[in-house]
Protein backbone atom coordinates (compact mmCIF):
# COMPACT_ATOMS: atom_id res chain seq x y z
CA UNK A 1 0.00 0.00 0.00
CA UNK A 2 1.57 3.15 -1.01
CA UNK A 3 -0.85 5.44 0.73
CA UNK A 4 -2.18 6.20 3.96
CA UNK A 5 -4.22 3.06 4.11
CA UNK A 6 -2.05 1.02 6.08
CA UNK A 7 -4.33 -1.79 7.28
CA UNK A 8 -5.67 -2.30 2.96
CA UNK A 9 -2.32 -4.02 1.16
CA UNK A 10 -2.61 -3.67 -2.23
CA UNK A 11 -3.76 -6.84 -3.04
CA UNK A 12 -6.33 -6.24 -0.60
CA UNK A 13 -7.71 -2.93 -2.37
CA UNK A 14 -7.80 -4.98 -5.43
CA UNK A 15 -9.98 -7.59 -4.56
CA UNK A 16 -12.34 -5.06 -3.21
CA UNK A 17 -12.25 -3.30 -5.95
CA UNK A 18 -12.70 -6.15 -8.62
CA UNK A 19 -15.48 -7.53 -6.23
CA UNK A 20 -17.15 -3.93 -6.54
CA UNK A 21 -16.96 -3.78 -10.05
CA UNK A 22 -18.68 -6.86 -9.90
CA UNK A 23 -21.20 -5.36 -8.24
CA UNK A 24 -20.96 -6.69 -5.10
CA UNK A 25 -22.36 -3.87 -2.38
CA UNK A 26 -20.69 -5.52 0.27
CA UNK A 27 -17.42 -4.36 -1.67
CA UNK A 28 -19.14 -1.31 -2.32
CA UNK A 29 -19.43 -0.36 0.86
CA UNK A 30 -16.09 -1.38 2.16
CA UNK A 31 -14.63 0.97 -0.87
CA UNK A 32 -16.89 3.47 0.01
CA UNK A 33 -16.02 3.50 4.05
CA UNK A 34 -12.26 2.74 3.27
CA UNK A 35 -11.71 6.43 1.19
CA UNK A 36 -14.80 8.63 2.40
CA UNK A 37 -12.83 10.26 4.72
CA UNK A 38 -10.34 10.87 2.84
CA UNK A 39 -12.00 12.29 0.09
CA UNK A 40 -14.05 13.68 1.77
CA UNK A 41 -10.70 15.48 3.65
CA UNK A 42 -9.15 16.54 0.89
CA UNK A 43 -12.21 18.39 -0.39
CA UNK A 44 -12.63 20.17 2.82
CA UNK A 45 -9.13 21.28 2.54
CA UNK A 46 -9.47 22.51 -1.03
CA UNK A 47 -13.03 24.23 -0.50
CA UNK A 48 -12.54 25.17 2.83
CA UNK A 49 -16.14 24.43 3.02
CA UNK A 50 -17.84 21.18 4.74
CA UNK A 51 -20.94 21.38 2.82
CA UNK A 52 -19.34 22.04 -0.23
CA UNK A 53 -16.96 19.41 0.17
CA UNK A 54 -19.98 17.00 1.35
CA UNK A 55 -21.03 17.39 -2.50
CA UNK A 56 -18.04 16.85 -4.01
CA UNK A 57 -17.39 13.79 -2.13
CA UNK A 58 -20.44 12.58 -3.33
CA UNK A 59 -20.09 12.98 -6.68
CA UNK A 60 -16.65 11.58 -6.42
CA UNK A 61 -18.39 8.43 -5.67
CA UNK A 62 -21.18 8.77 -8.31
CA UNK A 63 -18.48 9.14 -10.40
CA UNK A 64 -16.70 5.75 -9.49
CA UNK A 65 -19.70 4.28 -9.58
CA UNK A 66 -19.84 5.04 -13.16
CA UNK A 67 -16.06 4.42 -14.32
CA UNK A 68 -15.72 1.65 -12.17
CA UNK A 69 -15.89 -0.68 -15.50
CA UNK A 70 -12.74 1.51 -16.72
CA UNK A 71 -10.82 1.49 -14.09
CA UNK A 72 -7.59 -0.58 -15.06
CA UNK A 73 -6.48 -3.10 -12.64
CA UNK A 74 -2.94 -3.02 -11.27
CA UNK A 75 -2.94 0.46 -11.75
CA UNK A 76 -2.65 2.79 -8.50
CA UNK A 77 -6.61 2.67 -7.30
CA UNK A 78 -6.18 5.53 -4.45
CA UNK A 79 -4.25 7.77 -7.38
CA UNK A 80 -7.63 7.14 -9.43
CA UNK A 81 -9.60 7.96 -7.34
CA UNK A 82 -8.13 10.87 -6.47
CA UNK A 83 -7.56 11.78 -9.15
CA UNK A 84 -11.63 11.96 -9.94
CA UNK A 85 -12.01 13.60 -6.80
CA UNK A 86 -9.29 16.51 -7.81
CA UNK A 87 -11.68 16.70 -11.25
CA UNK A 88 -14.56 17.35 -9.51
CA UNK A 89 -12.96 20.09 -7.30
CA UNK A 90 -11.87 21.75 -10.16
CA UNK A 91 -15.52 21.43 -11.41
CA UNK A 92 -16.65 22.87 -8.49
CA UNK A 93 -14.06 25.81 -8.82
CA UNK A 94 -15.06 25.97 -12.48
CA UNK A 95 -18.88 26.71 -11.99
CA UNK A 96 -18.35 28.80 -8.82
CA UNK A 97 -15.55 31.21 -10.38
CA UNK A 98 -18.52 34.18 -11.05
CA UNK A 99 -19.33 33.55 -7.96
CA UNK A 100 -17.46 34.97 -4.68
CA UNK A 101 -14.50 33.64 -3.65
CA UNK A 102 -14.71 30.44 -1.24
CA UNK A 103 -13.53 31.08 2.09
CA UNK A 104 -11.83 28.60 4.57
CA UNK A 105 -12.23 29.39 8.10
CA UNK A 106 -13.23 28.17 11.51
CA UNK A 107 -16.88 28.95 10.29
CA UNK A 108 -16.85 27.16 7.09
CA UNK A 109 -15.24 23.65 8.97
CA UNK A 110 -17.34 21.54 10.27
CA UNK A 111 -17.39 21.31 14.72
CA UNK A 112 -16.46 19.95 16.69
CA UNK A 113 -13.35 19.40 14.96
CA UNK A 114 -11.50 16.87 17.86
CA UNK A 115 -12.88 16.08 21.03
CA UNK A 116 -11.65 18.33 23.23
CA UNK A 117 -9.00 17.47 25.94
CA UNK A 118 -8.39 19.28 29.03
CA UNK A 119 -10.25 22.04 30.26
CA UNK A 120 -12.56 24.85 28.39
CA UNK A 121 -9.51 27.11 28.24
CA UNK A 122 -7.42 24.61 26.56
CA UNK A 123 -10.28 23.75 24.15
CA UNK A 124 -10.64 27.32 23.24
CA UNK A 125 -7.13 27.50 22.23
CA UNK A 126 -7.19 24.47 20.30
CA UNK A 127 -9.65 25.81 18.65
CA UNK A 128 -8.06 28.94 17.71
CA UNK A 129 -4.98 27.03 16.63
CA UNK A 130 -6.92 25.10 13.99
CA UNK A 131 -8.62 28.11 12.75
CA UNK A 132 -5.06 29.83 12.82
CA UNK A 133 -4.06 27.00 10.65
CA UNK A 134 -6.61 26.91 7.89
CA UNK A 135 -6.30 30.17 7.75
CA UNK A 136 -2.85 30.21 6.87
CA UNK A 137 -3.85 26.90 4.82
CA UNK A 138 -5.87 29.23 2.74
CA UNK A 139 -4.04 31.79 2.38
CA UNK A 140 -0.71 29.51 0.41
CA UNK A 141 -1.80 29.80 -3.43
CA UNK A 142 -3.63 27.09 -5.05
CA UNK A 143 -1.07 24.85 -6.03
CA UNK A 144 0.64 24.52 -2.56
CA UNK A 145 -2.76 23.81 -1.32
CA UNK A 146 -3.54 21.41 -3.69
CA UNK A 147 -0.08 19.19 -2.70
CA UNK A 148 -0.83 19.64 0.68
CA UNK A 149 -4.59 18.86 0.25
CA UNK A 150 -3.66 15.46 -1.42
CA UNK A 151 -0.30 14.51 0.32
CA UNK A 152 -1.63 15.42 4.49
CA UNK A 153 -5.64 15.89 4.13
CA UNK A 154 -5.83 12.87 1.48
CA UNK A 155 -2.78 10.88 2.92
CA UNK A 156 -1.61 9.71 -0.41
CA UNK A 157 1.76 9.01 -0.84
CA UNK A 158 4.40 11.50 -3.00
CA UNK A 159 4.12 8.82 -5.56
CA UNK A 160 0.50 8.93 -5.98
CA UNK A 161 0.28 12.93 -5.64
CA UNK A 162 2.73 12.78 -8.31
CA UNK A 163 0.45 10.91 -10.42
CA UNK A 164 -2.87 12.93 -9.81
CA UNK A 165 -1.21 16.01 -10.61
CA UNK A 166 0.96 14.82 -13.42
CA UNK A 167 3.88 15.17 -11.68
CA UNK A 168 7.37 13.41 -10.63
CA UNK A 169 7.68 12.19 -6.94
CA UNK A 170 10.79 14.00 -6.95
CA UNK A 171 8.86 17.21 -7.91
CA UNK A 172 6.23 16.13 -5.48
CA UNK A 173 8.61 16.43 -2.66
CA UNK A 174 10.09 19.73 -3.26
CA UNK A 175 6.48 21.16 -3.82
CA UNK A 176 5.50 19.52 -0.10
CA UNK A 177 8.22 20.88 1.59
CA UNK A 178 7.56 24.57 0.26
CA UNK A 179 4.00 24.55 0.78
CA UNK A 180 4.52 23.71 4.50
CA UNK A 181 7.41 25.78 4.55
CA UNK A 182 4.92 28.53 3.18
CA UNK A 183 2.51 27.15 5.56
CA UNK A 184 5.04 28.10 8.81
CA UNK A 185 5.93 31.48 7.13
CA UNK A 186 1.63 32.30 6.73
CA UNK A 187 1.67 31.26 10.60
CA UNK A 188 4.52 33.52 11.33
CA UNK A 189 6.49 31.32 12.78
CA UNK A 190 10.42 31.63 11.31
CA UNK A 191 12.54 29.13 10.24
CA UNK A 192 14.81 27.58 12.39
CA UNK B 1 17.14 22.86 -2.24
CA UNK B 2 20.38 21.83 -2.63
CA UNK B 3 23.17 19.46 -1.20
CA UNK B 4 22.45 16.55 0.77
CA UNK B 5 21.28 17.97 3.74
CA UNK B 6 18.30 19.43 2.00
CA UNK B 7 17.95 15.56 -0.11
CA UNK B 8 17.75 14.43 3.50
CA UNK B 9 14.96 16.89 4.38
CA UNK B 10 12.84 16.43 2.11
CA UNK B 11 12.98 12.47 2.61
CA UNK B 12 12.73 12.78 5.87
CA UNK B 13 9.47 15.05 5.63
CA UNK B 14 8.34 12.76 3.22
CA UNK B 15 8.97 9.91 5.45
CA UNK B 16 7.23 11.57 7.80
CA UNK B 17 4.20 12.92 6.09
CA UNK B 18 3.81 8.59 4.91
CA UNK B 19 3.75 7.77 9.00
CA UNK B 20 1.17 10.74 9.65
CA UNK B 21 -0.89 9.69 6.39
CA UNK B 22 -0.79 6.26 8.07
CA UNK B 23 -1.39 7.53 11.26
CA UNK B 24 1.62 6.34 13.09
CA UNK B 25 3.52 8.01 15.77
CA UNK B 26 6.92 9.60 13.53
CA UNK B 27 9.63 7.10 14.16
CA UNK B 28 11.87 8.73 16.85
CA UNK B 29 15.30 9.86 15.69
CA UNK B 30 14.52 9.12 12.08
CA UNK B 31 13.36 12.95 11.44
CA UNK B 32 14.62 15.81 13.20
CA UNK B 33 15.29 19.79 12.64
CA UNK B 34 13.10 21.34 10.11
CA UNK B 35 11.65 18.36 8.76
CA UNK B 36 10.14 17.39 11.93
CA UNK B 37 8.67 20.90 12.55
CA UNK B 38 6.99 20.84 9.42
CA UNK B 39 6.14 17.02 9.74
CA UNK B 40 4.21 18.61 12.66
CA UNK B 41 3.13 21.47 10.86
CA UNK B 42 1.49 19.02 8.54
CA UNK B 43 -0.10 17.18 11.58
CA UNK B 44 -1.72 20.55 12.74
CA UNK B 45 -3.08 20.51 9.37
CA UNK B 46 -4.66 17.64 9.57
CA UNK B 47 -6.49 18.78 12.61
CA UNK B 48 -7.04 21.81 11.63
CA UNK B 49 -9.56 20.21 8.47
CA UNK B 50 -10.78 17.24 10.03
CA UNK B 51 -13.07 14.44 8.60
CA UNK B 52 -16.58 15.62 7.91
CA UNK B 53 -19.03 14.45 10.98
CA UNK B 54 -20.23 10.42 10.79
CA UNK B 55 -23.57 10.94 9.75
CA UNK B 56 -22.62 13.38 6.77
CA UNK B 57 -20.99 9.79 5.88
CA UNK B 58 -23.72 7.63 6.36
CA UNK B 59 -25.95 9.90 4.65
CA UNK B 60 -23.35 9.39 1.74
CA UNK B 61 -22.49 5.61 2.22
CA UNK B 62 -26.76 5.25 2.04
CA UNK B 63 -26.88 7.22 -1.02
CA UNK B 64 -24.20 5.48 -2.58
CA UNK B 65 -24.84 1.99 -1.95
CA UNK B 66 -28.71 3.21 -3.30
CA UNK B 67 -27.19 4.46 -6.27
CA UNK B 68 -25.18 1.20 -6.91
CA UNK B 69 -27.81 -0.77 -6.57
CA UNK B 70 -30.62 1.08 -8.68
CA UNK B 71 -27.99 1.66 -11.17
CA UNK B 72 -29.76 4.96 -11.34
CA UNK B 73 -29.35 7.98 -9.80
CA UNK B 74 -28.22 8.47 -6.21
CA UNK B 75 -30.85 9.63 -3.81
CA UNK B 76 -28.08 11.23 -1.75
CA UNK B 77 -27.13 14.75 -0.62
CA UNK B 78 -25.89 16.16 -3.74
CA UNK B 79 -29.21 15.26 -5.40
CA UNK B 80 -31.66 16.93 -3.24
CA UNK B 81 -28.99 19.73 -2.08
CA UNK B 82 -29.02 20.56 -5.96
CA UNK B 83 -33.16 19.66 -6.99
CA UNK B 84 -34.11 23.49 -6.37
CA UNK B 85 -31.60 24.60 -8.81
CA UNK B 86 -32.52 21.85 -11.08
CA UNK B 87 -35.46 23.33 -11.13
CA UNK B 88 -34.54 26.33 -11.67
CA UNK B 89 -32.26 25.65 -14.86
CA UNK B 90 -35.50 23.32 -15.94
CA UNK B 91 -37.82 26.59 -15.53
CA UNK B 92 -35.30 28.15 -16.74
CA UNK B 93 -34.72 26.58 -20.23
CA UNK B 94 -38.77 26.33 -20.47
CA UNK B 95 -38.35 30.34 -20.15
CA UNK B 96 -35.94 30.24 -23.44
CA UNK B 97 -37.15 27.34 -25.35
CA UNK B 98 -41.19 27.92 -25.01
CA UNK B 99 -42.18 31.26 -23.24
CA UNK B 100 -39.86 33.97 -24.96
CA UNK B 101 -40.18 32.80 -28.34
CA UNK B 102 -44.06 32.58 -27.81
CA UNK B 103 -43.99 36.01 -26.10
CA UNK B 104 -41.14 37.40 -29.04
CA UNK B 105 -43.75 36.28 -31.86
CA UNK B 106 -46.14 38.82 -30.99
CA UNK B 107 -42.70 41.48 -30.87
CA UNK B 108 -42.73 44.79 -32.50
CA UNK B 109 -39.29 46.08 -33.95
CA UNK B 110 -37.60 47.89 -31.77
CA UNK B 111 -39.08 46.45 -28.48
CA UNK B 112 -37.01 44.01 -25.75
CA UNK B 113 -38.00 41.14 -27.32
CA UNK B 114 -37.58 41.86 -31.01
CA UNK B 115 -33.68 40.65 -31.14
CA UNK B 116 -35.83 37.00 -30.40
CA UNK B 117 -38.05 37.10 -33.05
CA UNK B 118 -35.68 38.90 -35.38
CA UNK B 119 -33.20 35.86 -33.99
CA UNK B 120 -36.32 33.33 -35.41
CA UNK B 121 -36.82 35.12 -38.06
CA UNK B 122 -33.30 34.51 -39.36
CA UNK B 123 -33.48 30.93 -38.93
CA UNK B 124 -36.88 30.74 -40.90
CA UNK B 125 -35.13 32.44 -43.34
CA UNK B 126 -32.32 30.24 -43.40
CA UNK B 127 -33.96 27.17 -43.35
CA UNK B 128 -36.41 28.47 -46.34
CA UNK B 129 -35.72 26.17 -48.89
CA UNK B 130 -37.53 27.84 -51.70
CA UNK B 131 -37.03 31.39 -52.82
CA UNK B 132 -40.58 32.52 -53.12
CA UNK B 133 -40.94 31.67 -49.43
CA UNK B 134 -37.63 33.39 -48.47
CA UNK B 135 -38.82 36.35 -50.72
CA UNK B 136 -42.34 35.91 -48.85
CA UNK B 137 -40.84 35.75 -45.21
CA UNK B 138 -39.04 39.23 -46.16
CA UNK B 139 -41.84 40.84 -47.16
CA UNK B 140 -43.39 40.23 -44.28
CA UNK B 141 -41.08 41.48 -42.03
CA UNK B 142 -40.79 44.66 -43.97
CA UNK B 143 -44.28 45.38 -43.72
CA UNK B 144 -43.76 44.68 -39.59
CA UNK B 145 -40.83 47.74 -39.84
CA UNK B 146 -43.72 49.52 -41.91
CA UNK B 147 -46.38 49.18 -39.46
CA UNK B 148 -43.87 49.74 -36.47
CA UNK B 149 -43.02 53.14 -38.41
CA UNK B 150 -46.50 54.09 -38.90
CA UNK B 151 -47.74 56.82 -36.25
CA UNK B 152 -43.74 56.98 -34.70
CA UNK B 153 -41.51 59.91 -34.49
CA UNK B 154 -39.40 61.04 -36.96
CA UNK B 155 -36.02 58.72 -35.91
CA UNK B 156 -38.07 55.78 -35.71
CA UNK B 157 -39.84 55.88 -38.52
CA UNK B 158 -36.46 56.72 -40.37
CA UNK B 159 -34.73 53.71 -39.14
CA UNK B 160 -38.06 51.65 -39.72
CA UNK B 161 -38.52 52.47 -43.30
CA UNK B 162 -34.69 52.04 -43.71
CA UNK B 163 -35.43 48.72 -41.88
CA UNK B 164 -37.97 47.64 -44.53
CA UNK B 165 -36.25 49.04 -47.46
CA UNK B 166 -33.16 46.66 -46.52
CA UNK B 167 -36.18 43.76 -45.95
CA UNK B 168 -37.41 44.20 -49.68
CA UNK B 169 -34.28 44.64 -51.51
CA UNK B 170 -33.46 41.08 -49.61
CA UNK B 171 -36.40 39.81 -51.01
CA UNK B 172 -36.06 41.16 -54.48
CA UNK B 173 -32.85 39.53 -54.66
CA UNK B 174 -34.09 36.04 -53.50
CA UNK B 175 -36.27 36.15 -56.23
CA UNK B 176 -33.36 37.22 -58.99
CA UNK B 177 -33.49 35.19 -62.39
CA UNK B 178 -36.55 33.97 -61.16
CA UNK B 179 -40.16 34.30 -62.87
CA UNK B 180 -43.49 32.83 -62.89
CA UNK B 181 -46.58 33.90 -61.48
CA UNK B 182 -45.44 33.18 -58.23
CA UNK B 183 -42.63 35.84 -58.45
CA UNK B 184 -44.57 38.16 -60.09
CA UNK B 185 -47.22 38.27 -57.22
CA UNK B 186 -44.25 38.52 -54.61
CA UNK B 187 -42.62 41.02 -57.14
CA UNK B 188 -45.51 42.93 -56.93
CA UNK B 189 -46.16 43.13 -53.34
CA UNK B 190 -42.26 43.97 -53.10
CA UNK B 191 -43.21 47.25 -55.43
CA UNK B 192 -46.17 48.07 -53.12
CA UNK B 193 -44.41 47.96 -50.36
CA UNK B 194 -41.82 50.16 -51.40
CA UNK B 195 -44.45 52.38 -51.87
CA UNK B 196 -45.27 52.78 -49.04
CA UNK B 197 -41.66 53.19 -47.84
CA UNK B 198 -41.99 56.12 -50.05
CA UNK B 199 -44.82 57.10 -48.15
CA UNK B 200 -43.71 56.52 -44.64
CA UNK B 201 -40.39 58.69 -44.93
CA UNK B 202 -42.87 61.47 -47.44
CA UNK B 203 -45.17 61.91 -43.94
CA UNK B 204 -41.71 63.05 -42.46
CA UNK B 205 -40.62 65.35 -45.69
CA UNK B 206 -43.84 66.35 -45.61
CA UNK B 207 -43.41 67.61 -41.88
CA UNK B 208 -40.51 69.33 -42.40
CA UNK B 209 -41.79 70.92 -45.58
CA UNK B 210 -44.97 71.58 -43.79
CA UNK B 211 -46.83 73.31 -46.76
CA UNK B 212 -47.22 70.99 -48.97
CA UNK B 213 -50.57 69.61 -48.69
CA UNK B 214 -50.73 67.14 -51.44
CA UNK B 215 -48.16 65.10 -49.68
CA UNK B 216 -49.65 65.07 -45.97
CA UNK B 217 -51.50 61.84 -46.68
CA UNK B 218 -50.15 59.98 -43.95
CA UNK B 219 -50.46 62.49 -41.58
CA UNK B 220 -53.88 63.35 -42.17
CA UNK B 221 -54.59 59.70 -41.55
CA UNK B 222 -53.17 59.68 -37.83
CA UNK B 223 -53.22 63.84 -37.22
CA UNK B 224 -57.16 64.37 -36.54
CA UNK B 225 -58.86 67.21 -38.23
CA UNK B 226 -56.86 69.61 -39.26
CA UNK B 227 -53.71 68.35 -38.21
CA UNK B 228 -51.92 69.38 -41.60
CA UNK B 229 -52.94 72.58 -41.40
CA UNK B 230 -52.08 73.19 -37.68
CA UNK B 231 -48.72 72.24 -38.75
CA UNK B 232 -48.09 74.25 -41.26
CA UNK B 233 -48.24 77.11 -39.44
CA UNK B 234 -45.90 76.35 -36.43
CA UNK B 235 -43.41 73.93 -37.37
CA UNK B 236 -40.03 76.05 -38.06
CA UNK B 237 -39.90 77.36 -33.94
CA UNK B 238 -42.83 75.88 -32.15
CA UNK B 239 -43.18 72.18 -32.85
CA UNK B 240 -42.75 70.94 -28.96
CA UNK B 241 -45.64 73.36 -27.66
CA UNK B 242 -47.18 72.57 -30.89
CA UNK B 243 -46.70 69.19 -30.18
CA UNK B 244 -48.28 68.97 -26.46
CA UNK B 245 -51.53 71.08 -27.83
CA UNK B 246 -52.03 70.13 -31.60
CA UNK B 247 -54.11 67.27 -30.72
CA UNK B 248 -54.25 63.28 -31.68
CA UNK B 249 -51.52 62.55 -33.40
CA UNK B 250 -50.44 65.78 -35.46
CA UNK B 251 -48.68 67.60 -33.21
CA UNK B 252 -46.64 64.49 -32.72
CA UNK B 253 -45.46 64.24 -36.25
CA UNK B 254 -44.89 67.57 -36.41
CA UNK B 255 -42.83 67.53 -33.07
CA UNK B 256 -40.46 64.32 -34.55
CA UNK B 257 -39.50 66.02 -37.84
CA UNK B 258 -39.41 69.52 -37.48
CA UNK B 259 -36.11 70.27 -37.25
CA UNK B 260 -34.18 69.37 -40.32
CA UNK B 261 -33.35 65.69 -39.23
CA UNK B 262 -35.06 64.39 -42.76
CA UNK B 263 -31.84 65.09 -44.50
CA UNK B 264 -31.15 61.07 -44.66
CA UNK B 265 -34.62 60.46 -45.44
CA UNK B 266 -35.56 62.78 -47.62
CA UNK B 267 -32.07 61.52 -50.08
CA UNK B 268 -33.32 57.78 -49.65
CA UNK B 269 -37.06 59.03 -50.63
CA UNK B 270 -35.49 60.68 -53.22
CA UNK B 271 -33.71 57.25 -54.32
CA UNK B 272 -37.39 55.30 -54.38
CA UNK B 273 -39.24 58.26 -56.11
CA UNK B 274 -36.70 58.03 -59.37
CA UNK B 275 -37.57 54.36 -59.27
CA UNK B 276 -41.87 54.89 -58.94
CA UNK B 277 -41.51 57.78 -61.62
CA UNK B 278 -39.90 54.86 -63.78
Amino acid sequence: MKGGMAELTEVDVEAMVRDARAGDSHALGRLYDTYRDRVARFATGRLGDAEKAEDVTSETFEAVLRNLGSYRAGTDFEAWLFTIAHRRVADHFRRRSRRREVVLDEAALPGPLSPAVGGPEEAVLAAERRAEVAGAFRRLRADQQEVLALRVLGGLSAVQVGEVLGKSEGAVRVAQHRALRSLREALGVTAP
Amino acid sequence: MNGDDDLAALAGLDLALDELAAGRDLPAGEVTGEAAALAALAADLRVAVPAPPPEAAERGRAAFLAAAAGGGQPRGRVWRRSLPLRLAAVAAALVVLVALPAAARQADPGTALWPVRSVGQQVRDRLAGDPVDRATLRLNIAEEYLEAGAGAGEERREEMADAAEEKIEDAIEALKDLSGPQVAAVRSRAIALEARVELLERQKDADDRSGSGGETGPGDDRSGPGGGGDRSGSDDETEPGDDDRSGPGGGDDSGGSGSGKGSSGSGSGSGRSGSDDG
